[in-house]
This record gives structure tokens, C-alpha cells and sequence, in this order.
């Protein structure tokens, strides 16, 4: 088994390739994906690709591969949560007091905006034989967890090639396949309420699993507490009694997406949402420390 | 004179019976039908949660373990002095909001 654990996007990667013999090192490649990544996705760098784009809000700009693919994944997303998930809601988030990444120290003492519903995300022009992007004048993007969960894939994708790979972004986990002996992976899921307690164990075979909470990233402005999931029916941080989402998915983008729908919608609205789709399952941990679970999820407890 | 051809009048009671037994087993269909109805729709109204499509668990989950190896019950809450059954593995990862 290799391993390889590093920082990247503000989060702890970690990375295991199971099964293969000595083949130098497979994994060390990784990191500079990560980081390429970063450099082309981050909000925080002034100089990334994305903070260009931002910047020119309103005209129609060309970009790269990585961006795209990203930006075409937001608006998959997007389509796919009913809007509750959308990369339109950096100003909104900025007014709520996060301004700057965890690692440097959240918040700006900016006073509160006055809310109200983000842009839509149908209003982000794309033309893909060309792949330009124009996003209105007056909106910025962010993508969040969706380019975490979009580099596990891409990067339990690369590994599938080499051997049986799981990767971890921060909390939102993508596998390649079982493992080498064909077994699923066992993965905890970490109680919100004590991080270093599992309130569930699961197989996960293939697709992915992600977690979306208001435990961490979160702040105090104005002696209120502010956390980074907004619901973009308000453009403010959603007011719910979750306090943490799980889902399993067939991909991590689309895991992140929905754990974040079903903490915007709350627990009872939020699991039938689940319930609705057959291809996710999932739990929420509330504010009091019970759980509630998916439909679907007894498929994938440990046994 | 229209005498009655006992061959028909053999099958004309013969039609008559069958229609009979028709109606008796339609009849005792329905009313098991309804009885199984009744009997099914009885406890599930008493009992259905008021979420429909949600689980709130009655039971622990498949728990997994803490990495210094305790077990954990429902919320996170450690299972005093629950030793450890070996039976679940160490996770290979765990899933949390984003770090």
C-alpha cells in the first residue's frame, strides 16, 4: 500500500494506492497536480485563473481546460441540486466575513451585506467549441468543495491506471474501484460533535462519499457565528438544524453537491430530497447529536 | 312444442353453476381482499413517523471506531468501557467536513 498525505486548497489530501509492487513511486506526481490545480482554481491567489476571470466580469473570456472542466462540473452541480448548490455566491460569502482562506485566518470584520437570492447560474454564458465563459458583470465565482471533489476524481482516475486508489480531499473521498483483494473500503464517518469519533462505518465500493458540516470554516462577525454553506435563497449561511451532511455518490463532485443541498434543506426535507434520487444514500448528524439516515444507506453499512 | 334437448338443458345448468361459483369466489375475494387491506393499512397508519423516507435510527449504526480504537455509539458518544470486538476494520479514511 502507498500512501502520500499533503496540503493543497486550504484542505489534507491524502492518497493510498493499494495492491502494487515496487514501482518507484507512483504517488509523487500528485502533489503537483494538486497544486497546478490550485494555482488555476484558488479564489485567494490574486493571480489565479479564476480571480482573472472574476475580474473581468461582464466580457467573454477563453479558458483553460482546467477551468472549464471545473466551471462545466459547478454548473452540472448546479442543475442537479435545483440551484442549492451554485458557484455564483462569492460576493454573498465575502459579506458573510470569508475573505480570506482558513489557513490565513478567516474573516475581514465586513459588515454584512443585505442578502437576498444569489445570481442565478443559468446566467453564466459558455461556449464550448470555442470554451469561453462570461459571467455577468457584477457576479464572481467560487467553486469551493465542488474543485476539491472534482480533483478526487480526476486524480482516483489517473491512479485506476496503476492500481486501486482512494483519495481524499479534504473529507470528500473518491474511489477507484475495491480494493486489490476485492474487498470495499472501510470508511468512517467522523461525528461533527467529536471529530475524533465515528458516528458510522462504511463500504464503499466504488463512486464516492463526501461530508459537508458547519463544525469547521466557520467564524463569528458581529458576535454571531457565520459558516461558508449559503443558501442561495437567502445569500446568507443556511439556517438548519444539520449539522452535518453525508452522502455517497457516484462521484465526488456530485457527493459534495448534494451533502450541501441536504444541509441547506435540513434534515426531513433534505432526506427525502435524497430519497427521491437512487443513485445517492446518506445521514445527518443534527445539532443535538442524533442521526438520521437515507433510505439507501443501510446498502452500505459495514458487515 | 318446443321440447327442451336435455343435452342443453344438462349444460344450461352446468353455465348456471359456474356463474354461481364466479360470483361466490368474487365475492369472498373482495372480502379477503378488504380484510387484508384493513389488517395491513391498521398498523401501518398507527405507526408511520411523521418522515416519511427518513430513518431515524432505533438502532446503532455499523460503528466504527475511534482511532484509538473505541467504539462509538449514536452521536458520537463513547461507549464506556465497550471493548474493542475487532470486528470492523480501521477506516481507510474518514469523511468530514472539509479541513
Amino acid at each position: 500500500m502507498h500512501e502520500l498525505a499533503f496540503r493543497a486548497m486550504g484542505s489534507e489530501m491524502r492518497v493510498l494506492l493499494d495492491g502494487t509492487a515496487s514501482l518507484g513511486n507512483p504517488l509523487a506526481q500528485v502533489p503537483v497536480w494538486f497544486a497546478a490545480w490550485e494555482a488555476t482554481l484558488s479564489r485567494f491567489q490574486p493571480g489565479s485563473e479564476l480571480s482573472r476571470l472574476n475580474a473581468r466580469a461582464g466580457r467573454v473570456v477563453r479558458v483553460s481546460r482546467t477551468l472549464w472542466a471545473v466551471l462545466q462540473a459547478a454548473l452540472l452541480a448546479a442543475r442537479r441540486t435545483g440551484g442549492l448548490v451554485t458557484p455564483t455566491g462569492l460576493r454573498a460569502l465575502e459579506a458573510a466575513g470569508y475573505t480570506r482562506s482558513f489557513t490565513a485566518g478567516v474573516g475581514s470584520g465586513a459588515s454584512m451585506a443585505p442578502g437576498g437570492p444569489l445570481p442565478r447560474w443559468q446566467s453564466i454564458r459558455c461556449r464550448p467549441h470555442v470554451r469561453s465563459v462570461r459571467v455577468p458583470a457584477g457576479v464572481r465565482l467560487d467553486f469551493g468543495g465542488i474543485a476539491k471533489g472534482w480533483a478526487a476524481d480526476r486524480t482516483a482516475h489517473a491512479l485506476a491506471a496503476v492500481g486501486p486508489a482512494l483519495v481524499d480531499a479534504g473529507g470528500d473521498i473518491r474511489v477507484s474501484g475495491p480494493c486489490a483483494d476485492g474487498r470495499p473500503w472501510p470508511i468512517g464517518v467522523a461525528d461533527p460533535h467529536d471529530p475524533d469519533r465515528d458516528v458510522a462505518l462504511l463500504a464503499l465500493r466504488r463512486g464516492a462519499v463526501a461530508t459537508s458540516g458547519r463544525d469547521y470554516r466557520r467564524w463569528q462577525q458581529g458576535g454571531v457565528w457565520q459558516h461558508h454553506i449559503l443558501d442561495p435563497r437567502t445569500g446568507r449561511p443556511a439556517t438548519t438544524d444539520v449539522m452535518s451532511a453525508t452522502v455517497i455518490a457516484p462521484t465526488a463532485v456530485y457527493a459534495e453537491a448534494a451533502a450541501k443541498a441536504l444541509l441547506i434543506l435540513g434534515s426531513r426535507a433534505g432526506l427525502a430530497w435524497l430519497d427521491r434520487r437512487p443513485a445517492l444514500a446518506g445521514l445527518v448528524v443534527l445539532d443535538d447529536g442524533q442521526v438520521s439516515v437515507s433510505r439507501r444507506l443501510p446498502a452500505y453499512y459495514w458487515s | 312444442m318446443n321440447p327442451i334437448n336435455p343435452a342443453v338443458k344438462r349444460r344450461s345448468a352446468q353455465a348456471q353453476g359456474a356463474k354461481t361459483l364466479i360470483t361466490v369466489a368474487a365475492v369472498a375475494v373482495t372480502l379477503a381482499g378488504w380484510a387484508a387491506l384493513s389488517t395491513a393499512a391498521t398498523p401501518m397508519a398507527a405507526h408511520t413517523p411523521a418522515t416519511v423516507g427518513v430513518v431515524t435510527l432505533p438502532t446503532p449504526l455499523p460503528f466504527g471506531r475511534s482511532p484509538s480504537g473505541q467504539r462509538t455509539r449514536r452521536g458520537g458518544v463513547p461507549a464506556a468501557g465497550a471493548p474493542s470486538t475487532g470486528q470492523s476494520p480501521a477506516p481507510s479514511a474518514r469523511t468530514r467536513s472539509s479541513r
